[in-house]
C-alpha cells in the first residue's frame, strides 16, 4: 500500500495515500504498517486524512498494528473523515485509540 | 444491483450506496452509517455465505419510502447462525484479548433502526432498515 512517511522526532508520522482501508486492501495495509514497526518505530502517528472510508475488517488491522507495538509503543490517530469517526464510536473503538483532529496534536499526543 | 462475490467488487455497492442517501439526505453521518452497514452486510455474504470464493452473485436492493430507506443484502450461499453479536470488550491494559474480527453485524445493529435476517429459497436475506423520523427527532 502507498503510504506517506516523514519523522517527526522519533515519531513516526504515516499517511496511506489510498481512499478505502477495506476488506480488499486491509491486509496490505497491516503488512506495510508491520513493516515499519519491525523497522523499529514504535511511536506511531497514522493520518488518516486521505481515507474516506474503513469498514471492520480495516479496523482490524489497525486494532492488530496497536497489538503489534505492544506495550512499549504508542499509535494515535487523526484527520479521521466523518465516515471513519463514525466507525470507531459505531465499535467502541474510540476508547481504545487516541483520536484527534491534526498531525500536531497527534505527535504532542504521543510525547505526552 | 448485484456483484460478483469478491472482495474487490464490494466498492461499487458502497459507492452506490453512498450517492443515494447522500442525495437523499443531504447529510453525511447517516449516510456514512448506511454505506458501512451495507458494506459490512456484502463482506459477510462474501466471506462467509460463500466462502470468501468468487463467481456468486450478492444482490443489494434499496427500497426509498417517504419515512425510511430499506436495503436488503441477498446470497445463495450458506446460511447465518442466529448468534447475536455481542459488544466486542475495549479494554486497552488487555491488548492480546482486543477484537480484530467479528464486529460487522454489530455495527449492523448499531447503525441501523431494523435488522432481519431469514432464508427462504435458497436465498439469504439481510434487511436493514433506517427510519427518516429519527432524523428529525
Amino acid at each position: 500500500m502507498e503510504m506517506k512517511t516523514w519523522k517527526e522526532g522519533d515519531v513516526l508520522v504515516v499517511q496511506p495515500m489510498v481512499k478505502r482501508i477495506d476488506s480488499a486492501t486491509a491486509t496490505d495495509f497491516k503488512g506495510t504498517m508491520v513493516d515499519f514497526i519491525n523497522d523499529g518505530n514504535l511511536k506511531i502517528v497514522l493520518n488518516l486524512t486521505d481515507v474516506d472510508f474503513i469498514d471492520s475488517t480495516g479496523l482490524g488491522m489497525i486494532v492488530s498494528t496497536l497489538k503489534s507495538l505492544g506495550h512499549d509503543g504508542v499509535m494515535a490517530i487523526c484527520c479521521l473523515s466523518d465516515i471513519v469517526k463514525s466507525l470507531f464510536s459505531l465499535t467502541r473503538m474510540n476508547r481504545l485509540f487516541d483520536i484527534v483532529s491534526t498531525v500536531d496534536e497527534a505527535v504532542a499526543k504521543i510525547r505526552g | 444491483m448485484s456483484i460478483d462475490s469478491c472482495l474487490e467488487d464490494v466498492v461499487l455497492v458502497s459507492l452506490a450506496i453512498r450517492g443515494i442517501c447522500r442525495n437523499i439526505l443531504q447529510d453525511d453521518e447517516i449516510p456514512g452509517q448506511m454505506e458501512l452497514s451495507v458494506v459490512e452486510a456484502v463482506n459477510n455474504a462474501v466471506k462467509h455465505a460463500y466462502d470468501g470464493l468468487p463467481g456468486h452473485e450478492v444482490r443489494v436492493m434499496i427500497t426509498l419510502c417517504d419515512d425510511r430507506i430499506i436495503i436488503a443484502v441477498s446470497d445463495s450461499g450458506r446460511a447465518m447462525t442466529a448468534a447475536e453479536p455481542s459488544e466486542p470488550d475495549v479494554n486497552p491494559n488487555d491488548l492480546g484479548n482486543l477484537p480484530e474480527s467479528g464486529m460487522g453485524l454489530m455495527i449492523i445493529r448499531a447503525a441501523m433502526d431494523q435488522v432481519d435476517y431469514r432464508s427462504q429459497d435458497g436465498w439469504n436475506t439481510l434487511t436493514m432498515t433506517k427510519l427518516l423520523r429519527t432524523l428529525y427527532e
